[in-house]
């Protein structure tokens, strides 16, 4: 059993995880309640499904300019998708999109309470 | 090789159909932003799967440019959405000078309630953003 063999092989564990966990986040994007846990789906088991596809394909083609690239495009994908995440939230916030009642902790509130704006009045 | 990357293309394909459920009924825009951004997530696991199918390095240029667009039209459009709402209350009270350059937050900052009586051009602002505040959270 020679590397290429072993690397196919974990290449395409590697893909079937990935779109495994694709569909895992698409079906927690359709059956979650509100905005916010909406995007708990969007951002973690995408990311991490894109980043375990990646690997695999990294996996599988085995030259140093395609794993830079893939390395590239992961490290992109880590900064952006907690960037876009944040600006979901807040716009749903700030949009009144939020339901007070589900949230265990809210310190946003709290915060802004403190500091003397009542949303209230 | 080609079973995985089938079997892999037929999860994603899945996957993209009940993303677009989402997109066609999400409550609010937002939602619908959301479901893109994964929309755009899985068109580039499905490129990078059939490359990797294909054993071929030339779609990866796709890849980076596919990533980097998804992000920069998700966050402009969310940035509109949030603006969006403050102006649409805004319609109904008094016109409101824009402030191009000023984000939306600092004229609504409530951790300087001071600002508003030094400054002069704001002071007319502070009864519209306080009814924008009060009613995008309500």
């Amino acid at each position: 059993m020679s590397w290429t063999t072993v690397l196919d092989v974990i290449g395409g564990i590697c893909l079937l995880l990935g779109a495994f966990l694709c569909l895992a986040g698409a079906i927690g994007l359709v059956r979650f309640p509100d905005t916010l846990s909406r995007l708990h789906a969007a951002t973690k088991p995408q990311t991490l499904g894109l980043i375990l596809i990646l690997s695999g394909l990294a996996a599988t083609l085995r030259t140093w300019s395609a794993v830079t690239t893939l390395v590239l495009l992961a490290a992109t994908q880590f900064f952006t998708s907690p960037v876009t995440a944040h600006l979901v939230g807040r716009a749903a916030y700030r949009n009144g999109n939020v339901d007070e009642s589900t949230l265990e902790v809210d310190e946003l509130s709290d915060a802004l309470e403190r500091s003397g704006w009542d949303p209230t009045k | 090789m080609t079973v995985v990357a089938l079997l892999a293309l037929a999860l994603l394909g899945s996957a993209a159909a009940i993303v677009l459920v989402r997109l066609f009924r999400g409550p609010t825009n937002l939602d619908r932003i959301v479901a893109a951004e994964i929309l755009m997530v899985i068109v580039i696991a499905g490129v990078a799967t059939e490359s990797a199918w294909q054993r071929t390095a030339t779609n990866l240029p796709l890849l980076l440019i596919l990533g980097l667009v998804g992000f920069v039209g998700g966050v402009a459009v969310t940035r509109f959405m949030s603006r969006d709402a403050d102006d649409l209350d805004v319609e109904q009270a008094p016109a409101r000078p824009v402030h191009p350059t000023a984000p939306v937050e600092d004229a609504a900052d409530p951790t300087h309630p001071s600002d508003d009586q030094t400054d002069q051009t704001d002071q007319t602002d502070d009864p519209t953003d306080d009814q924008t505040e009060r009613e995008s959270h309500r």
